[in-house]
């Protein structure tokens, strides 16, 4: 578990290192003023990140060596359930905010938020609660709407087609 | 599923239903005023004073939406496309978009836009703190005598634009122009004496001249300001300087008909006539000055040679 | 001191306590929805004002900017979103308190802390305006970057524990901040030709994505409820005692979130931050902070609600507006006639003074609001997840949006959702990415513009007096948690 942990961490900082470098570089033609800062954040930055990463291995041999006798196989089946079932959550929750953001810019507001209540409540809803769920949506809609829309004089998003 | 989205769907469009668009008279909606600036802002402000006046000629509603991004580059450029039907409006603070456009490359042409009217006018003024040079002579001598630093509104501005000109016509050598965002920050550092002097416009620091902590010495203008007489303009002090006034005003889209061009000139210009309005504007200290949509344009047109003039000195200094 | 008396007549007539009144709940009301913050409030509100009495007017939309900030520290603790970037300290201790169930206290500790920290920003306005301004006046681009200087380092404390993370976080949020038109240069940076960044990466709408995209996210995929027990404990009451337990934490908060509001240009977004930092410094246990510890509740709302009133000082003593809420209400005030500057004491005192006690008594009515509708609202924590998620996104996606009616900015916030929820897997907190961002063109701007004063000289940075106490304090900062330990084994040492 603290392995698998780790990897994330880890890769995430050696992204980070070409992020860093990124704005280095994308910085070496600007005006000598313009340059200055972000150069100077970007190359402690990536010294700190390297830092990091250099202490993330050293404990990580450290780790390795005292766990290695457990047998912790089973830990890691249950661990993995649970992580595919998150997973499996978190890319719904993606797929149902970007078609919903793609709908809102097409179609406006309205459609937008019918989206995300309705997707969430289909997808991570009680089976049995469902049609609560849907008219949950269709309200929320329609109070979102008037409190913001119409009271507050609040812009709403207006569809590029509607 | 499906049948409850499409029941949504037509609710949905019941509700939005607008007001339907009866025949060809002008106008039977709201209409929109973009305002290119962020809100509480001096265009924002007279944008918001000028709105329910024009409200008032017009028959309709004129629902302001603030779209501030990128000085106003974005939504110049949107505006460019917009459909001439006269219910989209942009607010202009002139010259500024020419300006923008001698930055970079950009989505627009001002020369494109349909100016409609302006009814403000507003000149750069050169302040000092007030407890250092007196009159503008003074100022003028010490300035050539070592750089002084100056604070500007952002460069690019129409404050930076005047301060390269004056600084030509002047013959001052070198100056240490500070950047700001807007002219708050330059003038609460001129108060605290941090900086030298800085330009801006009158009316952005009215509150402090009016209680002498700060001094205008010279409004870079034809005429002298109706509500600060005392400051000279150059004509007085024996220079010739060409300017570049602020005009606020509205414009419509490219290739608006000019029916509708007609309607709305005559329902601001009524508007800029209104006691209610005249009386917010004198407290504001705003210059009234109407410009009509022929004259308008012909400022614009004229303004485009004196930017590109100047258009290196923005770039590099 | 007739003139206060006369003021208080005037605001206890009925058309003025509804202004108080209905400023009050609806800057709330604003303040709840993550993005949308109290300038927009205020615009939309103008069309509403434009025919009362002017100092009925100014009441209203005084209430509405000052209470703005409650609303948003409600959703900060109960939702894990701030209402805007001045809320981001209290989503720290506020929200895992909710998380135990403890949701009703933390309520209590954030309405106590709006009703002290605002009347005590409120008196320093009263009584000290054209005093303070004066004071914010000495302060010049040197002192500016210094103060940023300092407030980046109390940024060190907040990360003790894993100071390199934050401080690659906090890299990262400065580095951000130079995205867009370089003020001092005329440089566009990194933007890749994409209008939308040109002013710089929107903060609102990034704190939206950081925070409210990324709760939902994380929420989504736990499928939990907010509050991990079933059911709240702990009382709204129990929060107001502990508040009164820690006046030292109070003073100290008030004095930074008034000293943060007081400069022009620095915003509110610092002041809570700031206050929670210091309070971690100086507290017995700070391993506690971010777990769930009421004091750092009580420090970064008390300092948020009295930053307010110091950003006042300078718009009404001087009309220079401190920060973007200000400039919208100055924009009110002349709009009305009235224009703020040293004179306005002399010439228009009824109307600045009855504007003061209004705003004086709204803490109280924040109080008491707090205490019957906002604890009802713990209820929140109890909600569904498939329920609560979709309304954290609609109601931040909007405000987002809302704000330049930019479909950009709904991108931008889904973007740095997407980085927040893929930070906090990778072990980073989002917080001192925020600092970073919010600090960085004060760091860096003046920087460059103090030494364009100087001519390029150094010696502009330890000139005066304010700048000398700025430095001792930054060394103090970084030094002083080192200090305690090692006095200790100094004395041990000679035993």
């Amino acid at each position: 578990m603290k392995e698998k942990l780790k990897l994330t961490e880890v890769w995430f900082k050696i992204v980070l290192l070409f992020v860093f470098s990124g704005f280095y570089i994308l910085a070496i033609p600007y005006p000598q003023e313009s340059g200055q800062f972000p150069q100077l954040l970007a190359a402690i930055s990536l010294i700190l990140t390297l830092a990091a990463l250099a202490a993330d291995f050293l404990r990580a041999q450290v780790t390795a060596g005292e766990i290695g006798d457990v047998d912790d196989t089973e830990l890691k089946v249950v661990d993995t359930a649970t992580r595919n079932v998150r997973r499996r959550r978190f890319y719904q929750a993606w797929a149902i905010l970007l078609v919903s953001t793609g709908v809102g810019y097409l179609g406006g507001f309205l459609f937008s938020t019918v989206l995300l209540f309705g997707g969430f409540g289909l997808a991570f809803g009680r089976r049995e609660n469902l049609v609560k769920n849907m008219i949950v949506a269709v309200a929320m809609t329609v109070v979102v709407y008037f409190i913001f829309g119409r009271i507050m004089a609040v812009p709403l998003l207006n569809g590029v087609l509607w | 599923m499906l049948k409850t989205l499409k029941i949504c769907a037509a609710v949905a469009a019941a509700t939005l239903v607008a007001t339907p668009v009866f025949g060809a008279d002008f106008p039977t909606k709201p209409i929109k005023l973009i305002v290119t600036a962020g809100a509480g802002g001096g265009e924002d402000t007279e944008a918001r004073a000028i709105a329910p006046f024009v409200e008032k000629h017009l028959g309709q509603q004129v629902v302001i939406e603030n779209q501030p991004g990128a000085g106003g580059k974005i939504a110049f450029e949107k505006f460019q496309n917009v459909t001439p039907d006269g219910y989209a409006l942009i607010t202009y603070t002139f010259p500024k978009s020419v300006i923008i456009e001698y930055q970079g490359k950009t989505g627009f042409k001002t020369r494109d836009f349909t100016p409609i009217f302006a009814w403000s006018r507003s000149s750069q003024v050169l302040v000092v703190n007030g407890e250092s040079w007196k009159t503008f002579q003074e100022f003028l001598k010490a300035a050539k005598e070592k750089p002084l630093s100056g604070g500007l509104s952002g460069r690019g501005s129409t404050t930076h634009l005047m301060g390269l000109i004056a600084l030509d016509e002047l013959g001052i050598d070198k100056v240490n122009w500070v950047p700001y965002e807007g002219s708050a920050g330059s003038i609460a550092a001129l108060a605290g004496k941090h900086l030298d002097f800085t330009m801006s416009l009158a009316t952005s620091a009215v509150a402090l001249i009016q209680a002498g902590k700060l001094r205008p010495l010279l409004l870079f203008s034809d005429k002298r300001d109706p509500h600060f007489p005392d400051i000279p303009v150059p004509k007085d002090l024996g220079y010739n300087m060409s300017f570049i006034p602020t005009l606020r005003g509205v414009e419509a889209p490219p290739k608006t008909p000019a029916d509708i061009v007609t309607i709305l000139e005559a329902a601001f210009s009524k508007a800029a006539q209104e006691k209610g309005f005249i009386d917010i504007a004198a407290k504001r200290k705003m210059v009234l000055e109407p410009v009509g949509s022929k004259e308008f344009a012909r400022a614009v047109a004229d303004v485009y040679p004196k930017i590109a003039k100047f258009q290196s000195m923005l770039t590099s200094k | 001191m007739d003139v206060l008396l006369q003021a208080i007549a005037f605001v206890l007539q009925w058309q003025n306590l509804a202004a108080l009144a209905g400023g009050t709940v609806y800057g709330i009301i604003i303040g709840v929805l993550p993005g949308l913050g109290p300038s927009a409030g205020m615009a939309l509100a103008i069309p509403l004002v434009m025919t009362w009495h002017p100092a009925t007017a100014l009441i209203f939309m005084g209430a509405l900017y000052k209470c703005s900030n409650y609303g948003g520290s409600l959703t900060a603790i109960l939702v894990n979103t701030p209402g805007d970037a001045s809320n981001a300290a209290t989503i720290l201790d506020g929200y895992p308190m909710c998380q135990r169930g403890m949701g009703g206290v933390a309520l209590g500790l954030s309405a106590t802390s709006a009703l002290v920290g605002g009347t005590i920003g409120m008196i320093c306005l009263i009584y000290a305006a054209p005093f303070l301004a004066d004071f914010a006046l000495e302060f010049g681009p040197a002192e500016y970057f210094l103060t940023a200087v300092l407030a980046l380092s109390l940024i060190a404390a907040v990360v003790q524990g894993a100071t390199i993370k934050g401080l690659i976080a906090a890299g990262m949020g400065l580095l951000l901040s130079t995205v867009g038109f370089d003020v001092i240069a005329g440089h566009l940076r990194y933007t890749f030709d994409w209008a939308p960044v040109e002013d710089g990466i929107p903060l609102i709408q990034a704190l939206v994505g950081l925070f409210a995209v990324t709760q939902a996210l994380v929420l989504a995929e736990s499928a939990a409820s907010i509050s991990r027990l079933a059911e709240l404990s702990g009382s709204f009451w129990e929060g107001v005692r502990t508040y009164f337990r820690h006046p030292l934490i109070m003073v100290r908060a008030s004095l930074i979130g008034l000293f943060v509001g007081i400069l022009p240009g620095v915003g509110q977004s610092s002041a809570g931050l700031l206050a929670w930092a210091d309070a971690k410094r100086v507290s017995k246990h700070p391993e506690t902070f971010g777990e769930g510890e009421p004091v750092g509740v009580i420090a970064s709302e008390t300092a948020t609600n009295s930053c307010m009133p110091g950003d006042l000082v300078c718009t009404i003593a001087l009309g220079l507006p401190g920060s973007v809420g200000a400039a919208v209400f100055l924009g009110v005030m002349i709009i009305f006639g009235i224009v703020p500057g040293p004179l306005v004491f002399m010439n228009q005192p009824e109307v600045i003074y009855s504007l003061f006690v209004a705003l004086f008594l709204t803490s109280f009515l924040i109080f008491i609001i707090g205490m019957t509708v906002a604890r009802r609202l713990a209820v929140v924590t109890l909600l569904p997840n498939n329920v609560i998620v979709p309304l954290i996104l609609v109601v931040s996606l909007l405000g987002s949006f809302a704000i330049r009616n930019e479909m950009a900015d709904v991108f931008i916030s889904l973007a740095f959702g997407a980085l927040g929820y893929v930070m906090l897997k990778g072990g980073f907190t989002p917080i001192p990415l925020l600092l970073g961002l919010v600090l960085g063109e004060m760091v860096e701007t003046n920087y460059h513009r103090a030494l364009l004063i100087s001519g390029g000289s150094y010696s502009i940075f330890y000139a005066s007096v304010i700048c000398k106490i700025l430095i001792l304090l930054t060394i103090l900062s970084l030094v002083g948690p080192y200090l305690g330990p090692f006095w200790k084994t100094l004395t041990q040492g000679e035993k």
